[in-house]
């Protein structure tokens, strides 16, 4: 009797044409050597999915505190919890102050006086940027340290800025 | 952008009648609660295919959040004559897994060491929340993170959703013929690693 084991793999995984199907059938009902073989070809797809439940289980109180908001749809992507974006909107935050310092002549003089106070401040005084920079400049929401005016300068503080 | 091209390409299995339509047309009707009976229905699907994936609890809660997030307020662009609702969010699920699973590739990649990254990251000891699998399912699951990403997506698709080759081909991207050498391929991969195993 020639065995078809080859095509095992194919039946469990419903690869096979209509006629082959039938013949592994017909050939595992009398050999018990390929039976046995289709037996663990079964329990593999069955083990992949059990472990995959087992697994992936998730309680549903976890479930509903992961739903997104609904009243608020438009959620922007900055207030979302993740810490690489706040460390990309301080790049960016440091990005524009060095920018709008070597830009702008009162800042240079100032700058180069030592009158900026910190870079942190950055956060809080991009005012000579037009509106669409100010708005990519957004604190990062792990950031804690309060908004700081620079004096001298007209600064305005983001957080006003931000879209509600 | 990946969600455009999700959202125009022609899938391969058209449904006039898709089982959630009458739940979609009463969220577009502006209705909550409807919302919440797609996330209930749908999220414990999409997060285990992210788990699956990602093997990776906190990255699958945020592909979750960001999927439905990105599907609620996409809705009025499902369309029913397209795809079925849940072929369109695994499509949507599966380009967030993807992008995060690149994400956290790149920087390794860019310190030379990317490929041995990938090589420890599948000897590093299981995570706790594995504790509660048997010895079998943590061979399972174990061997099921050495298989390459495309092999692991049309594996987990097929094997614990029991999709069909042509949704699977949908959802990946692929024609439905790739999608049965892929499975053919995982399925020998797995046997081949729990083997060794045993
Ligand atoms: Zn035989």
């Amino acid at each position: 009797m020639e065995h078809i084991t080859h095509l095992l793999s194919d039946y469990v995984l419903d690869l096979l044409p209509a006629e082959a199907r039938g013949q592994v059938e017909r050939h595992a009902a009398a050999c018990s050597r390929c039976r046995q073989q289709l037996q663990r070809e079964r329990q593999l797809t069955h083990l992949v999915r059990e472990t995959m439940l087992a697994a992936g289980h998730i309680t549903p109180l976890r479930l509903v505190q992961l739903r997104p908001p609904l009243r608020q749809r438009h959620q922007p992507w900055f207030t979302r919890q993740s810490w690489q974006k706040g460390v990309a909107v301080m790049a960016v935050c440091l990005f524009l102050f060095v920018a709008s310092l070597s830009l702008h002549p009162t800042y240079n003089a100032h700058w180069q006086n030592g009158a900026v106070p910190s870079v942190i401040a950055a956060t809080a005084t991009i005012t000579p940027l037009p509106a669409t920079a100010t708005q990519t400049a957004a604190p990062s929401p792990t950031s804690t340290t309060p908004p700081q005016q620079t004096p001298g300068a007209a600064a305005t503080p983001v957080a006003f800025l931000w879209p509600r | 952008m990946p969600e455009t091209l999700i959202l125009t390409r022609t899938p391969a299995t058209a449904t006039n009648g898709d089982e959630f339509q009458p739940v979609i047309d009463r969220c577009l009707a502006g209705e909550e609660a409807a919302y919440g009976l797609l996330y209930q229905r749908l999220s414990p699907l999409i997060y285990r295919l992210n788990y699956g994936l990602l093997q990776n609890r906190e990255d699958a809660e945020e592909v979750l959040q960001d999927s439905f997030e990105y599907a609620f307020r996409n809705l009025h662009r499902f369309d029913s004559r397209k795809a079925a609702f849940k072929t369109w969010l695994y499509q949507i699920a599966l380009s967030r897994c993807r992008n995060k699973r690149r994400r956290k590739w790149l920087p390794s990649f860019s310190l030379s060491q990317g490929i041995y990254q990938e090589i420890a990251d599948t000897e590093t000891p299981l995570p706790d929340e594995t504790l509660a699998l048997s010895g079998e399912q943590k061979a399972v699951w174990s061997a099921l993170k050495q298989l390459s990403p495309k092999l692991r997506e049309t594996a987990l698709l097929r094997y614990y959703e029991g999709l069909t080759y042509g949704e699977i081909g949908e959802i990946v991207g692929v024609p439905a013929k790739t999608a049965e050498s892929r499975m053919r391929l995982a399925h020998q991969e797995l046997k081949k690693i729990l083997q060794r195993v045993a």
